[in-house]
């Protein structure tokens, strides 16, 4: 039974109540962006989370250095059922699953992953998945960005070679000299290095400087992708992301990205189009 | 996010979201896509409503899985599909060519559950995430299931954006 009368008196200050909304508006805050326009010391900011975690109404998680903030709007919740009937309760309830979501994911092995590995099967033979994933007619037409549109690499994909990003329908170009081919080992392996992630790279993808500073100063991930036969004219195609640090923003980053890219390749082999 | 307790898939189909929930659920698209290397394709005999029982049937083989357990927990066409997973009896295991060892071990673990999240991102994409979850720390279930997966669903894509399934690996 949750104690009804922390909960209360978590709420019936007014500052605290603005910690809250402020979570509301946006979730995972950390304590210095909790103390932007508090006019409060950041000590008395610490002291009103404080209450709001003891009353289970905020729920913290480590993110590297960090701590981030998140509302829980359970015990509100709990309150409602008891004396509201008429609430947003489908807002409160997406609040809760967060609550569940956040449980359910064992918190340290959250923020250990340093990599990410997505599976998946193409109808193509190696060798044009290989092509698929070296050759600039391919990658422009699947690999895209909203915003700078198609990719490719140039590259003569020699193990110990240099390899450049192309963005041509925007005109820019990523050359870097720790931009590197890792292993080339035609049409079964290819490893490379990530790309740098250049004021120029951020401006064309809609990046602010500050999140891309942010990106340049983890260490430079690496790429690998294993085709394999799985019979019958079948491709398991394995990518297998890796080198970052606990914590890692770009990790956050190609996780979200990788799986529509595949899809689009996949999509392009097996229908000669790209996804839309 | 992964975790060692659940196994979470996206995948991105060029389809409705109606089509989507067809495929996983249709005995048409299902039995052509959702194939065992032993079993042959799955049919799932429902009616795919929230608190009924679901059956595994594998026609090729003859293989009926029955179970009160099995059940359809969310049912929300064409957003959220979930439900309970399959019993693994011993006549699944035996055909499906699992020891019973390690049939008992899979069948000692608490019952797992599936959820399916089809999303529209435009321009006639569907986002489709299966998450599977709800096993227990060193679960030997969930290795299986991590595996066979990418290939299900990599199935289902091609079958919805082709007219014809993966040939069968």
């Amino acid at each position: 039974m949750r104690d009804t009368d922390a909960v209360f008196r978590a709420l019936s200050d007014p500052a605290r109540r603005r910690l809250l909304d402020k979570l509301n508006e946006r979730n995972g805050l950390t304590l210095t962006e909790l103390c932007a326009d508090m006019g409060m010391t950041r000590q008395s900011v610490s002291k009103h989370l404080d209450v709001l975690e003891e009353a289970d109404l905020v729920t913290t998680l480590r993110r590297g250095r960090e701590k981030l903030h998140y509302l829980n709007a359970a015990p509100i919740n709990d309150i409602a059922d008891r004396f509201i009937h008429h609430y947003d309760r489908a807002r409160a309830e997406a609040l809760a699953d967060l609550k569940t979501a956040l449980e359910a994911t064992p918190m340290d092995q959250m923020s250990n992953e340093t990599s990410f590995v997505y599976t998946t099967y193409i109808h193509a033979t190696p060798e044009r998945v290989w092509q698929g994933l070296t050759d600039p007619t391919f990658t422009e037409r699947y690999w895209r960005h909203p915003k700078s549109g198609g990719v490719s690499y140039r590259t003569d994909w020699q193990k110990g070679s240099t390899y450049d990003v192309a963005y041509d329908e925007v005109g820019l170009v990523i050359s870097n000299a720790e931009q590197l081919v890792l292993e080339s080992d035609p049409p079964r392996r290819l490893s490379y290095t990530w790309h740098t992630f250049s004021p120029e790279w951020a401006a064309a993808h809609g990046f602010g400087e500050a999140t891309a500073a942010g990106w340049r100063a983890e260490p430079r991930s690496k790429v690998a992708f294993d085709i394999e036969e799985a019979g019958e004219g079948v491709v398991k195609l394995t990518v297998v992301h890796d080198g970052f640090e606990p914590g890692s923003a770009v990790l956050e980053g190609v996780r979200g990205g990788w799986p529509a890219v595949i899809a689009s390749f996949k999509t392009l082999l097996e229908t000669g189009s790209a996804l839309p | 996010m992964r975790s060692e307790t659940q196994f979470t898939y996206s995948i991105y189909v060029q389809a409705t979201p109606e089509q989507v929930w067809q495929g996983l659920t249709d005995r048409s698209f299902t039995r052509r896509f959702w194939r065992h290397s032993t079993l042959g394709g799955k049919t799932f005999p429902t009616d795919w409503r929230e608190g009924s029982t679901w059956d595994l049937v594998h026609e090729d083989v003859d293989l009926v899985v029955s179970d009160p357990e099995q059940v359809i927990l969310e049912a929300d066409p064409p957003h959220r599909l979930s439900y309970t997973w399959h019993s693994f009896t011993p006549k699944w295991a035996a055909l499906a060519g699992l020891d019973e060892e390690t049939a008992g071990a899979w069948r000692a673990e608490p019952r797992s559950t599936v959820a399916y999240d089809l999303e529209e991102r435009g321009s006639g994409v569907v986002r489709l995430t299966v998450t599977h979850d709800g096993f227990a720390p060193g679960s030997r279930v969930l290795p299986a299931i991590s595996e066979g997966w990418p290939a299900v669903l990599s199935s289902l894509k091609t079958l919805l954006e082709t007219g014809a399934p993966l040939p069968s690996t």
